[in-house]
């Protein structure tokens, strides 16, 4: 108000961005991978069922998820946001988040001779290695991704090229799933 | 809950709401920038709202954020508090390490609330207001939603008699401040909703049994998941409690050689039996909870015979609810509900008699009310409002009271009564500026039995600066007459004259910030003004708008979390409640509250210790009564939990009431003591298996 008065422009300078915590910004990341991706059909078990994320190994990424997504549709899909526990919890789930070093188990059940268009990602080191799709890596105190092209595929996914333009792309053709 | 309730403004809040749009609108003006959407602006001083983030970053922004240092990283995940009211949240997580038996516990370690117990049934006092022989009529208590208060003696429950097992709670918000304006009847001093949890929050099957001292257990069964190839998902529980109660209760005012001494021997047993399902599928849910609770009274209330083991009562509650929920978009929701009740209650009163042979006759209360209701509500953003409308209707198909001597059979109340009532409310939340807001709501109510109601409400929210919120809050609410009230023949004389609503107006200023280092502190002042407050008169022994209520006092709370799991959580409430009219002090009405609730992991993060207690200033006992006041106490408890001590098994162990401290609550007119004492430690362990 008074700097109106006082005849300076009226738009002041974008601030800068406020620090977030690092479970809230992997949420929103991975409520823009949904955005950004392309499931095929037999992905969901029927025309309106919803749309189903699962998170291992944090907590409150699922209330953050859960926070983001009320109240919101994903390709005209309800958003349902679980905790995985048990080995059999992540079954149904069109994305998969997982937290640390636990991930094999998971992996090694999504991939393999009949794949599932399953969107995976993890925050370690191994994991793009491993078998899973998106990484989440640290630069500078900030949180970027990298993608594993090959495994996308292999899922049956289809990855938009805004998502493609902001992540660090790998390919790696010696990328083994393991045994 | 952002519904604010608006009701007949009163002179100087219209004056104080119009010099602040007054205000509101000249900053607009001047700023040139009025907000079309509740994003936030650039300049924006919301406490951060990951839903606003969601639809504000690109995903190249995403990776400029700065990642939070540790020390700060486990902020509070408050959801931005824009309601008009204070709103306190009880989570699962703390009903599991405070070991939180029943809702009674839940709501006693929040500010401003209150409970006491005379072995009958638990009663809620809400910033100083607890007439002994209420039965939390003035609060409205719902279940996702669902009221669960009846129509006969508009009364909650919130002991062993309430109808969800704790264990099925995925939180419960309490909204402190007159909310009729959404809720109509019974929303007086607020409202409190228990959220139960999910089929997706149950994950399989699990099984508990709870043990403890006065030979008292429980056995929980419970299930919940998808059905495979259908997009329904159930959850089933069931639970049982019995309890041998207090076995050996002293009573000086009955010690006589006939009266066993002034010994109630083993007269304070109670068994519950609930029942709780669920099923959802897209936007449908259909729901079903059912309890039935008996208890043995010892204290041979109601000149009810000394020691007798006939003397009990049966509460009994089912409901089905079925709702229906759709988003359409980001802007519009849509919700129908419609729902059947049926709640009884019987008690059974071995009392002399000179008209018998043996001196002694059985007398029989027996009430049932069955109500069936519907209800719809829009909620609608349009440009920077939420506008939130809709209207409900209930027909009590049965409203039925009766009083009766067994043998020989003698009626003293036969009351069959059908009713019908509904109400329609409008609500619009606006925000004025990125940082100030305006809630304002009415609700209008129609009684067949005694006409209309008008609620409205107002509320001013502003954010000064980060993390700052002060709110200004202005509402009225009522409470209906209920059928007991309106149709019980106290004494052979015609019903009573006709019967208005209580009222309660509501003043409030609230100001909360966080500090860095995760520290909440919360400063509330509140007014509140009651009339026409329905009393029984002594001399013609009819139901009147005789009395009024004034309140004032303040609430001060401050909570601190830690990253590593440590929560603190304190209050301290001060409220001076007068009889308005003679001046004098409220019965039963502590002037100090304080609480403290210290959750903490100790060694690995498996085992968790809950400690949580409160301090009751002495209360002033029934008008008459030889003993003047209930002393004030401090009563503590601590529960040790282990989660997944193999795996799905969790272990805690509780003892209540750590220091066995003496304490006593305010007896009410039906009973001779003037004092109701209770019960001493008490020691819980409770074994939870999940498979």
């Amino acid at each position: 108000m008074i700097l109106l008065a006082l005849g300076l422009r009226a738009l002041p300078a974008p601030p800068p961005p406020k620090p977030l915590a690092e479970h809230q910004i992997k949420a929103l990341y991975l409520f823009n991978f949904a955005k950004y991706v392309e499931w095929p059909k037999f992905a969901f078990p029927a025309t309106n069922a919803p749309f189903i994320i699962g998170i291992k190994g944090n907590p409150d990424i699922v209330r953050d998820l859960s926070e983001i997504t009320r109240g919101k549709l994903l390709k005209n899909r309800l958003i349902h946001i679980v905790s995985i526990e048990t080995m059999q919890d992540h079954k149904g789930c069109q994305m998969i988040f997982i937290e640390g070093t636990d991930f094999p188990g998971i992996i090694h059940s999504l991939t393999g001779p009949s794949p599932k268009p399953v969107l995976t990602v993890g925050a370690c080191d191994t994991f793009l290695n491993g078998g899973g799709i998106i990484n989440f890596l640290k630069k500078d105190n900030t949180l970027r991704m990298e993608i594993n092209l090959k495994n996308t595929h292999l899922a049956g996914l289809a990855v938009s090229s805004k998502l493609l333009a902001v992540a660090t792309v790998k390919n790696n053709e010696s990328n083994q799933p393991p045994p | 809950m952002s519904r604010i309730i608006k009701n007949g403004l009163h002179p100087i809040t219209y004056r104080l709401a119009l010099r602040v749009l007054q205000t509101a609108l000249l900053a607009i003006t001047l700023s040139g920038n009025f907000p079309d959407s509740l994003i936030l602006a650039e300049s924006a001083t919301v406490p951060v709202s990951l839903t606003n983030l969601a639809e504000e970053l690109s995903l190249s922004q995403l990776g400029e954020i700065p990642i939070e240092t540790v020390s700060t990283a486990s902020r509070f995940t408050q959801k931005v508090n824009e309601a008009p009211a204070s709103v306190s949240i009880v989570t699962a997580d703390e009903i599991k390490k405070f070991g939180y038996r029943t809702l009674g516990d839940i709501l006693q370690s929040m500010p401003g609330l209150y409970t006491t117990y005379d072995r009958t049934y638990t009663y809620l006092g809400v910033l100083g207001f607890n007439r002994p022989g209420d039965f939390n009529s003035r609060v409205l208590v719902m279940v996702d939603g669902h009221r669960v208060n009846d129509s006969l003696f508009g009364a909650s429950y919130i002991g062993r008699e309430f109808i969800i097992d704790p264990d099925l709670i995925d939180r419960v918000e309490v909204v402190r401040g007159p909310t009729s304006s959404l809720y109509g009847n019974s929303a007086f001093f607020g409202v409190i909703n228990i959220i139960t949890k999910s089929p997706a929050d149950m994950k399989g099957v699990e099984v508990a049994a709870d043990l403890g001292t006065y030979d008292s257990y429980k056995y929980r069964f419970s299930g919940g998941g998808s059905v495979p190839g259908t997009d329904l998902a159930v959850l089933l529980s069931g639970s049982y409690y019995h309890s041998e109660g207090n076995p050996h209760l002293y009573y000086p005012e009955f010690d006589s050689i006939t009266n066993n001494d002034g010994v109630a021997d083993h007269r304070d047993g109670e068994e519950a039996f609930n029942l709780f399902g669920k099923v959802t599928d897209h936007d449908l849910t259909l729901s079903a909870a059912y309890v039935a609770r008996q208890k043995n009274i010892p204290t041979a209330s109601w000149d009810t015979l000394f020691n007798d083991p006939r003397y009990e009562t049966w509460d009994k509650h089912g409901y089905v609810d079925l709702k229906f929920l759709h988003q359409f978009d980001e802007k519009a929701e849509l919700m129908i509900r419609t729902y059947f009740d049926d709640i009884s209650y019987t008690a059974n009163y071995p009392t002399t008699s000179d008209a018998t042979p043996s001196g002694q006759l059985m007398n029989q209360d027996i009430t049932e009310d069955q109500t069936v209701g519907g209800e719809a509500q829009i909620i609608q953003r349009w440009k920077a409002n939420t506008f939130t409308a809709g209207g409900e209707i209930r027909g009590h198909l049965k409203q039925d009271i009766k009083n009766f001597d067994t043998d020989p059979l003698y009626y003293y109340a036969d009351v069959n009564k059908t009713s019908t009532d509904g109400g329609l409310y409008l609500q619009d939340e606006l925000a004025l500026s990125t940082n100030l807001s305006i809630s304002a709501g009415v609700r209008y109510d129609y009684y067949e039995s005694f006409g209309s109601a008008m609620s409205p409400r107002l509320g001013l929210i502003y954010h000064p600066w980060e993390e700052g919120t002060i709110k200004l809050l202005y509402g009225r609410a009522f409470r209906a007459p209920n059928a007991y009230e309106l149709f019980y023949p106290v004494t052979n004389a015609l019903t009573s004259a006709p019967l208005s609503p209580e009222h309660i107006d509501t003043y409030e200023v609230v100001f909360e910030q966080y500090f860095p280092g995760n520290f909440r502190v919360s400063l509330d002042g509140f007014h509140y003004h009651i009339n026409d407050l329905i009393t029984l008169n002594p001399d013609t022994l009819m139901f009147e708008n005789a009395d009024t209520v004034s309140t004032r006092g303040g609430i001060v709370e401050v909570e601190w979390r830690h990253s590593s799991g440590i929560r603190v959580q304190s209050s301290y409430t001060l409220e001076q409640a007068k009889n308005a009219a003679t001046g004098e002090r409220l019965s039963n009405s502590p002037e100090h509250l304080a609480k403290l609730a210290i959750m903490t992991p100790l060694a690995t993060k498996r085992l968790w210790a809950g400690l949580e207690g409160q301090y009751i200033s002495r209360s002033l006992t029934l008008a008459g009564r030889e003993t003047r006041y209930a002393d004030s106490f401090c009563v503590a408890n601590l529960t040790l939990l282990t989660e997944n001590v193999m795996k799905g098994m969790d272990v805690s162990l509780s003892l209540f009431n750590v220091f066995d401290t003496r304490y006593a609550y305010v007896g009410g007119s039906g009973t001779i003591q003037d004092l109701i004492e209770q019960d001493g430690r008490s020691l819980h362990l409770k074994l939870t298996y999940r498979f």
